[in-house]
């Protein structure tokens, strides 16, 4: 994914390079086509601002997420097979 | 996964393997959901997951003793948990429709980040530049958190060939660094990245049609 774009860069090639900006993977000659291309485009700005907030989105799901059944009945298998710490 | 340093968590195995309940309770704090999570990559539903994760903590009460320290605390408790979710979630696939519709590829092949009808053609004015751009989110923040924006995607996640829902779910969902997603999951770099790529456009596009239709 990392591979030169030849000539200008078009939004079909931002788009796949766009996992690769956000990680910073994208080579220094790469990196600057894509961000002379983002100055022009405000579709490809939009689509990365909208790959942002699908992280961000992702992320936020997954830490409202609890669980308490698992984590009662983990602490009571420990506690049975191998408890006796409990106190100090 | 390495979450603390190695002198901290020598003293956590040393004081697990005494049966130190706090210790014990503290580490299913931090663990249990990200664990949860990860094993909805390979199981179709909650109850299930649950089962996994119960499964996975009678493996670390039962193992703790036999840890030899060759990778970290967390990293050995998440392949406990990858080995009984993806048994389970195999068992789980011959018996569920849903799953038999999958794709036949893990890792989702060769797929554009973006259907190629929103882009001009070949012949256009501009080949390869949108035609039908994507536009700014509004409130995207409040949206996102809404029960129907989950659903939206929860619903992708479900789609995604299993590779790049593992990924997707370590880097994007339980914020891992790419070097601990791909320890756990034994990948390449590279291979690791491409599946995040994958997984993310995909749900990025559930996500662009959601907000489409509440605006139109």
């Amino acid at each position: 994914m990392t591979a030169p774009v030849s000539e200008e860069m078009n939004c079909q090639q931002f788009v796949e390079l766009v996992t690769d900006l956000i990680e910073g993977r994208l080579v220094a000659g790469v990196r600057l086509e894509a961000e002379a291309h983002l100055d022009d485009c405000h579709g490809c700005t939009a689509y990365l601002q909208q790959m942002r907030h699908t992280i961000a989105g992702l992320r936020a799901l997954a830490a409202s997420e609890e669980f308490p059944r698992t984590r009662e009945r983990a602490i009571a298998v420990f506690a049975e097979l191998r408890g006796g710490d409990a106190a100090n | 996964m390495p979450r603390s340093q190695p002198s901290d968590e020598g003293a956590l195995v040393e004081a697990l393997r005494r049966g130190d309940e706090a210790a014990f309770a503290q580490l299913v704090d931090e663990l249990n959901g990200p664990l949860t999570r990860l094993a909805l990559a390979h199981v179709p539903s909650r109850a299930v997951a649950e089962d996994v994760v119960g499964d996975t903590w009678l493996g670390v009460i039962r193992g703790i003793d036999d840890f030899e320290g060759r990778s970290s605390l967390r990293t050995w408790i998440f392949q406990i948990l990858l080995n009984i979710a993806r048994t389970r979630g195999k068992r789980e696939k011959r018996a569920l429709p849903f799953s038999s519709l999958r794709r036949r590829d893990p890792e989702g092949g060769d797929e554009p980040a973006v259907e190629p009808s929103r882009f001009e053609g070949p012949r256009g004015e501009h080949p390869g530049h949108w035609a039908r751009p994507p536009v700014e989110w509004q409130a995207p923040e409040e949206r996102l958190a809404t029960e129907a924006a989950r659903d939206v995607m929860l619903g992708a996640i479900a789609e995604l060939p299993e590779r790049q829902r593992e990924v997707l779910t370590l880097r994007d969902m339980l914020g891992y660094s790419a070097e601990e997603a791909r320890n756990a999951l034994d990948l390449s770099e590279t291979n690791q990245r491409v599946l995040l790529h994958r997984a993310r456009s995909k749900v990025r596009a559930a996500l662009e049609r959601y907000f489409e239709e509440a605006e139109a």
